[in-house]
C-alpha cells in the first residue's frame, strides 16, 4: 500500500525533526535516566577537581596568578578573586591593576574600580566613583593612593579616597608585581579548587542546558518543543494511515 | 549531508552561548543619578562608617552582615542621594534611593545583573517607595506589592530602601548631635 501525499510529507517532516533533535534528545534521555539513580550510580559522591569548564570552582588554572607584596602583606589576583597572604577574601574584583599599602588600609585595582580593604581583609568599600580605566595604582609619599590611566594621565585621591585631582608628581611609587610566595601560592591554589564539582551537578547543569551558559536552558526547551512536534506528527501520520487504510 | 551541516550549526550556536558574557544592563549612571537628584549641583561626597550600634540595626534591616565598612553618600539640606548595591539571587542590583526629611523621595535602578526580575526597575514598582519611612521595628511604613517572577530581586530592593532610611535617619542625628 502506497501512502498519500499527506501521509508522506507528514512522516517527512517527523524524520527530519527527529534527525535535527537527535543529538539534543539524546543528550536529554541519558542524563535523565542519569538523574533518576544518582545515587545507585554514586553521582552525588564523586567529585572532580580540575575540570575545565568555566563558572565551576577548580575550573581556573594559576596562569592568571598575580602577586603583589603589599608592606607586610601579599596580595594575590587569580582571575577575579582576591587573596590576602593566601586566604581567599570574598570579593571579586575586574581585572589586576596593582595594591598598594596606605595608613590602616590596603587599596587593590582592577581595571575600573579599587578594593580598599582593612588589614584583616574586611573590604572598607568597593570604590567605582575615580578615573577609570586604571593603568596603574601608587601611593605618594604622604600616603596617599595614586592612579595612572596613562604614562602622563595621573590622579591623586584625598585621604579618604573620596575625590580625585590630575597631578604630575614623579615622587609616586608604584604598584608592581612580585614573586609570589611557594607556601601561598600553594594555599591560594587549594583555596580556589576546593572541593571539586560533584559529577551529579555537572549531569544536572548537562540535562538543563545550565552547562551551554545562558541560553542553554532555551535550547534544551527547543529539545523539548522538538520532542512535542515528534509525538504530534508520529500521532497525525498514524492517523493518517489508519484513515486510508479503512477508506481502501 | 544536509543534516550535518544543520548539527553543525547546533554546535556553532553552543559556542556562541558559551562565549556569552554575564548579562548586565545600565539604566543610568551614578553621575547623571546624583545630578538628576541635585539639579546638577551635585554636593561633594561624605563617608558613614557602619560600627558599633549602627552595624547591627544595618545587619536588621538587610538580614546579613553589611557587605562593606563604609558608605559613601551625597547630602544637601534635609536631602541625601545613597548608591547601594544588594544580591537579588546571585548577582548584585545597583540602585539610587534619595531621602528627604527621612522619608523616600526617588529611586532608580541604575544597573541590574539578573537574568530575571528587570521589572523591578519600572516606575509603577519603584514608585510604590515614594513617601515612606523606616519605622522603629526594622519596616517600611507601608508595604510594597511584589512582581511575580521577581520576588527576590523585589526584596533586594526593599532591604536598600529600609537601608538608606536607616542611614540617612543616622547622619541626621550625627548632625544634630554635633554642636
Amino acid at each position: 500500500m502506497r501512502a498519500g501525499p499527506r501521509n508522506s510529507a507528514l512522516m517527512r517532516w517527523h524524520r527530519r525533526i527527529g534527525l535535527v533533535a537527535a543529538a539534543l534528545i539524546v543528550v536529554l534521555a541519558v542524563s535523565g535516566v542519569a538523574l533518576n539513580h544518582t545515587s545507585e550510580l554514586g553521582l552525588d559522591r564523586t567529585h572532580i577537581t580540575g575540570f575545565w569548564l568555566p563558572d565551576w570552582p577548580g575550573a581556573q588554572s594559576d596562569a592568571q596568578m598575580h602577586g603583589y607584596s603589599v608592606g607586610q602583606y601579599q596580595v594575590t589576583i587569580l582571575e577575579d578573586r582576591v587573596f590576602l597572604d593566601g586566604g581567599m577574601i570574598a570579593q571579586t574584583i575586574d581585572g589586576s591593576v596593582g595594591a598598594v599599602k596606605i595608613p590602616n588600609a590596603i587599596a587593590v585595582a582592577g581595571r575600573t574600580e579599587i578594593l580598599l580593604l582593612a588589614e584583616n581583609g574586611d573590604l572598607i568599600e568597593r570604590i567605582t566613583a575615580l578615573p577609570t580605566p586604571l593603568a596603574g595604582i601608587g601611593v605618594t609619599p604622604d600616603g596617599r593612593v595614586a592612579i595612572a590611566l596613562a604614562p602622563d594621565l595621573v590622579f591623586t585621591s584625598d585621604i579618604s579616597l573620596l575625590e580625585w585631582q590630575q597631578v604630575r608628581d614623579p615622587r609616586i611609587v608604584w604598584a608592581a608585581t612580585s614573586i609570589i610566595p611557594a607556601n601561598i601560592r600553594e594555599q591560594i591554589l587549594l583555596a580556589h579548587r576546593g572541593a571539586g564539582v560533584s559529577l551529579e551537578r555537572i549531569v544536572l547543569d548537562v540535562h538543563s542546558g545550565r552547562i551551554f551558559g545562558r541560553y542553554g536552558p532555551w535550547l534544551m526547551d527547543g529539545a523539548a518543543i522538538f520532542l512535542l512536534m515528534l509525538a504530534m506528527t508520529g500521532i497525525l501520520g498514524w492517523l493518517c494511515g489508519r484513515n486510508r487504510k479503512e477508506d481502501t | 549531508m544536509q543534516i550535518i551541516r544543520i548539527h553543525l550549526a547546533l554546535f556553532g550556536l553552543v559556542a556562541v552561548m558559551l562565549a556569552l558574557p554575564a548579562q548586565s544592563e545600565v539604566y543610568l549612571t551614578p553621575e547623571k543619578f546624583l545630578s538628576e537628584s541635585f539639579a546638577g549641583a551635585v554636593p561633594t561626597p561624605k563617608i558613614v562608617w557602619l560600627t558599633g550600634a549602627l552595624a547591627q540595626q544595618a545587619e536588621a534591616v538587610l538580614g546579613h552582615k553589611a557587605a562593606a565598612l563604609r558608605i559613601r553618600y551625597w547630602a544637601m539640606g534635609a536631602r541625601s542621594a545613597w548608591i547601594l548595591d544588594e544580591i537579588g539571587k546571585t548577582e548584585a542590583i545597583t540602585a539610587g534611593f534619595v531621602i528627604e526629611n527621612q522619608k523616600i523621595a526617588q529611586v532608580q535602578v541604575l544597573e541590574f545583573r539578573e537574568s530575571r526580575g528587570f521589572e523591578v526597575r519600572h516606575p509603577f514598582f519603584t514608585n510604590q517607595f515614594i513617601g515612606l519611612e523606616l519605622q522603629e521595628n526594622s519596616r517600611l511604613s507601608d508595604p510594597v506589592d511584589g512582581i511575580s517572577g521577581a520576588t527576590l530581586s523585589v526584596r533586594a530592593m526593599e532591604s536598600m530602601a529600609k537601608f538608606s532610611l536607616l542611614l540617612a535617619r543616622h547622619v541626621a542625628a550625627s548632625e544634630s548631635a554635633t554642636p
